[in-house]
C-alpha cells in the first residue's frame, strides 16, 4: 500500500502540492490569528499599560481623620495616629509601593490637618488648615518669597493671601476655637497652585478659598510648613493621602500580571492593617482598573481575531474539501479498478488516510514557520513593535497548527468515506435531501446567531466572547449556501432557453453549467471567499469608523483641555495654541429633580451653542448638532462694563438710610473674550458713606458683568421685634472702565419662599468721567440682617429662570422626560429650573451617561440669576483642525492635559489593544483572495482536463476550435464568475447587516453612537475585480490547453475514460 | 499499392446495394503516417491507396493496430498524412487549414466512434442536434430532423435520456443519428460495434446499412466484424499499414 500511496504520489504530485499548499496556508492563518490573540495581547497589554497616563497606573491610599480628635466617642488609637501618623504612614509606604517589586516607584504624600479658626476680624469667622507638600515646587509656583524651611513659617496660596491680607512678612495663627490663641504663623511665600499636579486631596481643591466651607464660614488655605513640621504643630491631621506611581517603561508583561494581583489584594491588605488607626481608610486602584480595562479590551479584541480565524479556517476547510473532491474524481477510475479487483473500501479509505497523515506531517513545520512571519510582519504593521518568540513559547503555537492541519488532513479522507461511486450526472436524491437539510440547518442556526447577535451585550471578560466570534462565520457560511441555492434555477432556466438557441457554443455552456455537479463545492468556495474578503475590507471600515465616531462621541469636540483654577482668560491662550473655535464648559454631575446624585448621576454638559457644528462631535441621532441645540442659546445680549488693564480698581461708597452698621463683602463677576465667567472676591467695605478703595486683579479684556454685595450687620439687633427695613444703596465706581453701548443692568431673582434679608430694587450704570459708575439701590429687612446676610446682586443681562436643555434619551426613558416638560437641576446649591427642549441618542462626552446638554452662557445666566456667582467653567473645547503639537504646547503651558480628539480615536481604532482586529481582518482578505484563486485554479485544472474530451468529441463533429474555446470560457466564467459576483453582494450583506453589530466598543459594549455600514466600495469592488481577473489569469490559459490538448487520441481512449 | 474493389457478391455484400455515382468520393494515394520518431517511430499507414466510389459501403478490415483508425481519421480530417494525399469529394483534406477540416467534418463527413462519442451531459435528441447547431440550422428545422432521427434509430422514445442513462446499443444508434443528422457525404465509422454483443452489433449494422442506402451516402466503416464485412458493398484489408487486397 505504501507503494502504492508513493508512486501515486509522485504522479500526481502537482495536485498534492496545491493540496499541501492551502493546508499550509489554512493553519498558519489559523496559527497567526491564535497569535493574535495570545502573544499580541500579551504585548498588546504592556504597551497600553506602558504609555497609559500616570494618574491610570497610581495606587494610592487616603487616610481620614476626625475633625475632632478630643472628641471621647473616639477610638483612642484614631486619635494617637491623628496626632502623630509617622507609624501609620511608614506601614502604608511599605505595602502600596510593595506590589510593584522591583519596578522604580516613585512615592508622594499629601498631609493636611483640620480646620481651624484665623484670627478675629470683627467681622466674620476664616477657617484655615495647615499641609505638608513632599514634592513643594511641583505643586505650586512661588510668586512671592520662598518655601518655608523652620518652625512657624508658612506659604499660602496667592489667592488666600489677597483675600486674608496676608502678604510676605506678615503673621496669623490657627486656633482650635474661634477666638481662641493659636501658634503664630509666619507668612514666608505665596505660590500658585500647578494646574497640572494633583490638587485632588486639597480640601479646596486648590483653589486657596472656600466661601461658604462651613456654614456661611469661608475657609482659606493651605499654609503650608516646612518638611516635618506638620507632626510638631500640635494640629490634628484631617487627611494624609499616599501616591505610588510606578515607572512601567520597562516592565514585562509578567510584572505587570503580577502586580495587578498584588493591587488586587491591596484593599484588603491595608484594610487588615491601617482601618483600626483611621476614621476612614480609601484604597483607589487606578492600575487595577486600567488594567482590567486593558484585559477587558483584548477579550473584546480577541473575540474578533478570533471570528476572523475561524472565517479563515472555514475558508481553508472549504477549499481542502474541494481539493480533495477534486483528487478522489480524478482517482475514481483507479478507485473503480482497484475495487473491481478487490481492494475493500476501507482499504481505500486507509490508503487515503496514510496519504493524508503525510500531508498532515509534512504541513506543521512551514505552517508553524509561516504563522510566525505572518504574525511578525501583522504585529510590526499595527505598531505592536518588535516581537521575538511569543512569552508562552511556541509549544501552543505548534499544538493549533498540528490540530488544524490534522482536521484539513481529516477532510482529505472524507470523500473516501462516502459509499457508492457517482455515476450519471443528475444529482441523487439522498445528496439532495442531505445538502438541503444541512443547508436549512446552518441557515437556522444562522439566523439564531444573528438575533444572539442583535440582542447581544456582548460579554464584558477577559475572554472571547462565543457569540462575537461564532455568528459572523456561521452568517457567512449560511449566506454562501444560501447564495449557491438560486443559482441551479438560474442555471436551469438557462438551460431552458438553449434548448430554442440555433447555436452550439453559448447553450453548450449553459448546459454545462446547468448539469454538471462538480461546481457546487467551488462555486461554494468562491461565494464564501468573496464573500469573506469584501465582508472583511467592509466590516474594518465600518469598525474604524465606529471607533472614529465613539472616540468623537466620548471626547465630544475636537480637542478638550480641563479648566485650570483660574480659568478666565484661558481660552486666549488655548485660541492662539489652537486655531480653532473655543468655548467654555460646564461639565459636571448636577442632581436632577428627586434623582439620586450617585458616582453615576446626571451629567450636565453645557457649552456654547451658537456654533453647534464647529464645536461639537460624534454623529447626533438626525440632522446636525445646530439643529439638535436649536434654541438653546440666550437671545438677549450681555452688556456689563468693559475694564481694562489687569486690575479693576474700584471705589465704593455705601450709605445705609438708618446708619444701621452694615459691611458689604463685594464680589465681581466678570466674563471673558471667550465667555467664561467667574465672581472674583473684591473685599470687605464698611457702609459708612466714605468712599472705599479695592482692588481687584483680573485677566487682562474682561468685562464685568455683575456685582455682589453680600451685606452684615456690625453688632447687636437690639429690639428684635422691632420689624422694619432700611434702605442701602452702594456706589461702585470702576476707574478707567467703559460703558459698551447695549445690554441693560437687571437685578438677579430673589427667591420668593425665602425671607428675604435684603434686595435689590434698582441698578444703573453710567458712564462718568474717569469710569463708570455703577449704583445698586436696595433695602435690608431689620433685624433680619442681624441674623443672616442678605445678598444683592446686579447683572448686565436680564435674566433667565429657566434653561433649555435637551436630554439624553437615556435620560428621558429613566425620569419619563417628555418635551417641554420641566424639570428642577441642582448646580451644587443652586437650583435651576430646565426645560426639555429635544431630546437626543447621547449627550458629546456623555456617550452612554444620563446627562443634559445646554448652553453654557444660558446656563451661566441662569446660576447668576439665582445669586450663585460660582464658576462654571469645568473645561475647555476646541473646536476646528488641531494643529500638531498644540496639545504638547497647551501642556507646556500648564494648560493640560488636552485630550484630543484625534488621538483617542487612533488609540480606539489603532491602539495596540484594538490594531489586531484589523490586522486579521487583513490576513483574512489576503487570505480568502489566495484559497479563491487557489481553489479556482484546483476546479478549472481538474474541471478542463475533463472537458478536454469533450473538446475533443465536439472537434470530431466538426466543431471549430474556437467555438469549442468560447464555449469552454463561457462555461469556467459562470462557474467563476457569477459565484464571485454572488459573494461580493453576500459580503456587502453580511456588511450591511452583521458589520455594524461587531463594532463593539472597546468595553465589549454597544457603540455610542451606533454603528453604521461603512461601504469603501472601492476597494470592495476592486476586490471582486482582482479576483475575477486572478480567475481569468488561471482559468483561460488552462482552458485554451484543454483545447489545444484535445486531439483525436482522446477519442479512441474514449472507453477508457 | 492500390486495392482493387472486390466483387460485392464474392465479399458477401448484398445484392441490389446502391448504384454508384461516376467519380470517387474518397480518393486516397500514396499515404503514409508514422506516430513518433526514431526507433519508437511507429508506421502506422505505409502508402496506403484507395478510392471509395459515391454511394459504396466500404468495409476497411484489418487487426488492431493494422492503421485503420489512422486511415479514417485522415479521411475525415481528424490527422494529417506525412506524404500522400486524401481527396474527399475532390477536395484535398490534408491541405485544408484546422477551421476548413472542421467545416468538412461539419458539411460532408460524419463520424460513428466506437466508443460511441456522445456528450455525456446532453440528452439523446441534443446530441443528435449537435451537427444542426453548428450549421446553425433554423431551430424548428433541427427538432423535426432530429425527431426524424431518433425515430429511424427507433430511440424517440428516449429522446430525453442522457448517454449513461442507455445502452450500448441505444448510445451508438444515437451516435448514428447524430452523424446523419448533418446529411453529410461522408459516414466514416470506427468499429461501430466494437463494443457492442452480437445481437446489438448486428442490428447497429443492419441500421449503417439502411441508411447508406436511404441517404445515398458512402460509408467507410473499419470493422473486423464479418456480419459488417457481409454487409458491406465491398471490403479492403489492412495489414501493417499496408492495404493487402480484398478481406
Amino acid at each position: 500500500m505504501r507503494e502504492l500511496v508513493w508512486e501515486r504520489g509522485r504522479a500526481q504530485l502537482g495536485v498534492l502540492a496545491a493540496v499541501l499548499a492551502v493546508m499550509i496556508a489554512g493553519s498558519a492563518l489559523v496559527g497567526a490569528c491564535v497569535l493574535l490573540t495570545t502573544a499580541s495581547p500579551q504585548r498588546a497589554l504592556q504597551l497600553a499599560m506602558v504609555h497609559a497616563p500616570d494618574p491610570d497606573v497610581q495606587v494610592s491610599v487616603a487616610l481620614g481623620f476626625p475633625e475632632d480628635p478630643n472628641d471621647s466617642s473616639i477610638d483612642a488609637r484614631i486619635a494617637a495616629t491623628a496626632r502623630d501618623a509617622s507609624a501609620a504612614v511608614a506601614q502604608a509606604s511599605s505595602m502600596l509601593t510593595k506590589p510593584f517589586g522591583a519596578l522604580p516607584t516613585t512615592l508622594t504624600t499629601w498631609t493636611s490637618t483640620v480646620m481651624e479658626y484665623l484670627p478675629d476680624t470683627g467681622d466674620a469667622l476664616r477657617l484655615g488648615y495647615l499641609a505638608e507638600l513632599d514634592d513643594r515646587d511641583a505643586r505650586g509656583t512661588l510668586t512671592a518669597g520662598r518655601w518655608p524651611t523652620a518652625p512657624g513659617e508658612v506659604a499660602l496660596p496667592a489667592s488666600s493671601a489677597q483675600a486674608l491680607r496676608l502678604p510676605v512678612g506678615s503673621t496669623t495663627s490657627l486656633a482650635a476655637t474661634g477666638g481662641g490663641q493659636g501658634a503664630e504663623l509666619h507668612v514666608v511665600g505665596t505660590f500658585v497652585p500647578r494646574p497640572a499636579a494633583a490638587w485632588d486631596e486639597d480640601p479646596l481643591d486648590g483653589t486657596g478659598i472656600g466661601p461658604n466651607y462651613r456654614g456661611y464660614i469661608s475657609a482659606y488655605g493651605p499654609f503650608v510648613v516646612a518638611p516635618g513640621q506638620l507632626a510638631v504643630s500640635g494640629v490634628p491631621l484631617r487627611r494624609v493621602t499616599l501616591r505610588a506611581q510606578p515607572d512601567l517603561t520597562h516592565a514585562s508583561a509578567a510584572e505587570l500580571t503580577r502586580a495587578g494581583a498584588a493591587v488586587n489584594a491591596l484593599s484588603g491588605d491595608l484594610s487588615s492593617a491601617l482601618g483600626g488607626l483611621t476614621q476612614n481608610l480609601v484604597v483607589d486602584r487606578p492600575y487595577q482598573r486600567t488594567l482590567d480595562d486593558a484585559r477587558l479590551q483584548r477579550g473584546v479584541t480577541g473575540s474578533g481575531v478570533l471570528a476572523v480565524a475561524l472565517m479563515g479556517g472555514a475558508l481553508a476547510a472549504t477549499t481542502v474539501v474541494l481539493a480533495a473532491r477534486l483528487v478522489a474524481a480524478r482517482r475514481a477510475p483507479e478507485a473503480a479498478l482497484l475495487t473491481a479487483r478487490g481492494t475493500s473500501r476501507s482499504r481505500l479509505v486507509a490508503q487515503a488516510a496514510v496519504e493524508a497523515g503525510a500531508l498532515v506531517l509534512l504541513c506543521v513545520v512551514p505552517a508553524t514557520l509561516l504563522a510566525l512571519l505572518l504574525y511578525r510582519l501583522l504585529a510590526d504593521a499595527v505598531g505592536l513593535g518588535p516581537t521575538g518568540v511569543p512569552e508562552d513559547g511556541i509549544v501552543p503555537l505548534v499544538a493549533v497548527v498540528a490540530l488544524v492541519s490534522l482536521v484539513l488532513g481529516c477532510l482529505l479522507v472524507l470523500p473516501w468515506l462516502r459509499s457508492g461511486s457517482p455515476r450519471g450526472t443528475r444529482e441523487d436524491r439522498v445528496g439532495v435531501v442531505a445538502r438541503s437539510g444541512a443547508d436549512l440547518l446552518l441557515i437556522a442556526l444562522a439566523v439564531l446567531a444573528y438575533f444572539q447577535l442583535r440582542d447581544h451585550g456582548i460579554s464584558a471578560g477577559a475572554t472571547a466572547d462565543p457569540v462575537l466570534v461564532v455568528a459572523p462565520v456561521l452568517c457567512l457560511l449560511a449566506g454562501a449556501a444560501l447564495t449557491l441555492r438560486p443559482l441551479p434555477l438560474l442555471a436551469r432556466r438557462a438551460d431552458a432557453r438553449a434548448a430554442s438557441s440555433r447555436s452550439l457554443a453559448l447553450p453548450l455552456a449553459a448546459w454545462g453549467v446547468a448539469r454538471r455537479r462538480q461546481g457546487a463545492a467551488a462555486a461554494f468556495l468562491m461565494v464564501l471567499a468573496t464573500a469573506c474578503a469584501t465582508f472583511g475590507v467592509g466590516f474594518a471600515a465600518t469598525w474604524s469608523q465606529s471607533q472614529r465616531d465613539q472616540a468623537a462621541a466620548t471626547v465630544g469636540t475636537d480637542l478638550s483641555v480641563p479648566a485650570r483654577l483660574d480659568a478666565l482668560g484661558a481660552g486666549a491662550a488655548i485660541r492662539t495654541a489652537t486655531g480653532g473655535r473655543v468655548s467654555p464648559v460646564t461639565s459636571r454631575v448636577v442632581t436632577l429633580g428627586s434623582r439620586v446624585q450617585r458616582g453615576d448621576g446626571v451629567r450636565l454638559v453645557a457649552v456654547d451653542t451658537r456654533d453647534a457644528d464647529a464645536l461639537l462631535r460624534g454623529r447626533p441621532s438626525s440632522g446636525t448638532w445646530s439643529d439638535t441645540t436649536a434654541g438653546l442659546a440666550p437671545t438677549g445680549p450681555v452688556g456689563g462694563v468693559q475694564l481694562t488693564g489687569t486690575s479693576a480698581d474700584l471705589v465704593v461708597t455705601g450709605r445705609v438710610e438708618d446708619r444701621v452698621p452694615m459691611n458689604a463683602d463685594l464680589s465681581l463677576v466678570v466674563q471673558d473674550a471667550d465667555g467664561a465667567r467667574a465672581g472674583l472676591p473684591a473685599g470687605t467695605v464698611p457702609l459708612d458713606g466714605a468712599p472705599h478703595p479695592l482692588a481687584v486683579a483680573v485677566p487682562a479684556g474682561v468685562r464685568l458683568v455683575g456685582v455682589n454685595a453680600r451685606l452684615t450687620a456690625v453688632g447687636d439687633a437690639g429690639d428684635p421685634d422691632q420689624q422694619s427695613s432700611t434702605d442701602v444703596t452702594i456706589d461702585v465706581m470702576v476707574h478707567g472702565a467703559t460703558l459698551p453701548a447695549g445690554g441693560t443692568w437687571s437685578v438677579a431673582l430673589t427667591p420668593s419662599d425665602d425671607y428675604v434679608v435684603a434686595s435689590l430694587d434698582r441698578i444703573t450704570a453710567a458712564e462718568v468721567p474717569g469710569g463708570v459708575r455703577l449704583t445698586l439701590d436696595g433695602s435690608a429687612s431689620l433685624p433680619g440682617i442681624y441674623w443672616s446676610d442678605g445678598v444683592l446682586t446686579a447683572l448686565a443681562f436680564t435674566p433667565v429662570e429657566q434653561v433649555p436643555v435637551v436630554v439624553s434619551r437615556r435620560l428621558a426613558d429613566d425620569l419619563g422626560l417628555k418635551v417641554g416638560q420641566g424639570v428642577q437641576l441642582k448646580l451644587d446649591l443652586t437650583p435651576v429650573i430646565a426645560r426639555v427642549r429635544a431630546i437626543t441618542d447621547y449627550v458629546p462626552s456623555q456617550p452612554r451617561a444620563a446627562a443634559l446638554l445646554a448652553d453654557v452662557d444660558t446656563l451661566s445666566r441662569a446660576a447668576l440669576t439665582q445669586g450663585s456667582l460660582t464658576t462654571l467653567t469645568d473645561a475647555w473645547w476646541v473646536g476646528g483642525t488641531i494643529p500638531a503639537g498644540a496639545a504638547e504646547t497647551l501642556e507646556a503651558q500648564g494648560l493640560g492635559p488636552a485630550t484630543e480628539r484625534s488621538a483617542v480615536a487612533q488609540e480606539s481604532a489603532d491602539g495596540p489593544l484594538r490594531a489586531g482586529l484589523r490586522a486579521a481582518a487583513a490576513l483574512l482578505v489576503v487570505a480568502a483572495i489566495a484559497l479563491a484563486l487557489v481553489g479556482t485554479a484546483l476546479h478549472s485544472t481538474t474541471a478542463l482536463e475533463a472537458r478536454e474530451l469533450d473538446v475533443a468529441r465536439l472537434h470530431g463533429l466538426g466543431a471549430p476550435r474556437r467555438s469549442v474555446l468560447a464555449s469552454v470560457l463561457t462555461e469556467q466564467a459562470v462557474f467563476t464568475g457569477v459565484p464571485l459576483l454572488a459573494g461580493g453582494l453576500l459580503g456587502a450583506l453580511a456588511c450591511w447587516a452583521i458589520g455594524p453589530l461587531l463594532a463593539v466598543s472597546a468595553q465589549g459594549l454597544a457603540p455610542v453612537p451606533p454603528a453604521v455600514v461603512r461601504w469603501p466600495m472601492t476597494l470592495q469592488a476592486g476586490i471582486v475585480v482582482a479576483l475575477l481577473l486572478g480567475c481569468a489569469a488561471l482559468v483561460v490559459p488552462l482552458a485554451a490547453r484543454a483545447v489545444r490538448r484535445a486531439t483525436i487520441a482522446q477519442l479512441r481512449m474514449d472507453a477508457a475514460s | 499499392m492500390s486495392a482493387e474493389p472486390v466483387d460485392a457478391a464474392a465479399a458477401g455484400a448484398r445484392p441490389g446495394s446502391a448504384a454508384r455515382e461516376p467519380g470517387a468520393a474518397v480518393q486516397v494515394r500514396g499515404v503514409h503516417r508514422t506516430f513518433g520518431r526514431g526507433r519508437s517511430a511507429v508506421h502506422a499507414l505505409r502508402g496506403v491507396d484507395l478510392d471509395v466510389s459515391p454511394g459504396e459501403l466500404v468495409a476497411l478490415v484489418g487487426r488492431s493496430g493494422s492503421g485503420k483508425t489512422t486511415l479514417l481519421n485522415l479521411v475525415g480530417g481528424l490527422d494529417r498524412p506525412d506524404q500522400g494525399t486524401v481527396l474527399v469529394d475532390g477536395v484535398d483534406v490534408a491541405a485544408l487549414g484546422d477551421d476548413e477540416q472542421a467545416e468538412l467534418r461539419r458539411d460532408r463527413v460524419a463520424f460513428v466512434f466506437q466508443t460511441f462519442g456522445l456528450m455525456p451531459v446532453l440528452t439523446a435528441a441534443e446530441n443528435v442536434g449537435i451537427p444542426l447547431r453548428l450549421r446553425v440550422a433554423p431551430v424548428a428545422e433541427r427538432e423535426r430532423r432530429v425527431e426524424l432521427l431518433l425515430d429511424l434509430v427507433g430511440l424517440a422514445p428516449h429522446a430525453l435520456q442522457r448517454p449513461d442513462e442507455l445502452s450500448g446499443g441505444q448510445q451508438q444508434r444515437v451516435a448514428i443519428a447524430r452523424a446523419l443528422a448533418g446529411s453529410p457525404r461522408l459516414l466514416v465509422a470506427d468499429e461501430p460495434t466494437g463494443q457492442l454483443d452480437t445481437e446489438t452489433g448486428l442490428s447497429v449494422m443492419a441500421l449503417i446499412r439502411g441508411v447508406v442506402e436511404a441517404e445515398g451516402m458512402t460509408a467507410l466503416v473499419a470493422t473486423h466484424d464479418p456480419l459488417m464485412i457481409a454487409l458491406a458493398d465491398r471490403a479492403v484489408r489492412l495489414v501493417d499499414g499496408r492495404l493487402v487486397g480484398d478481406a
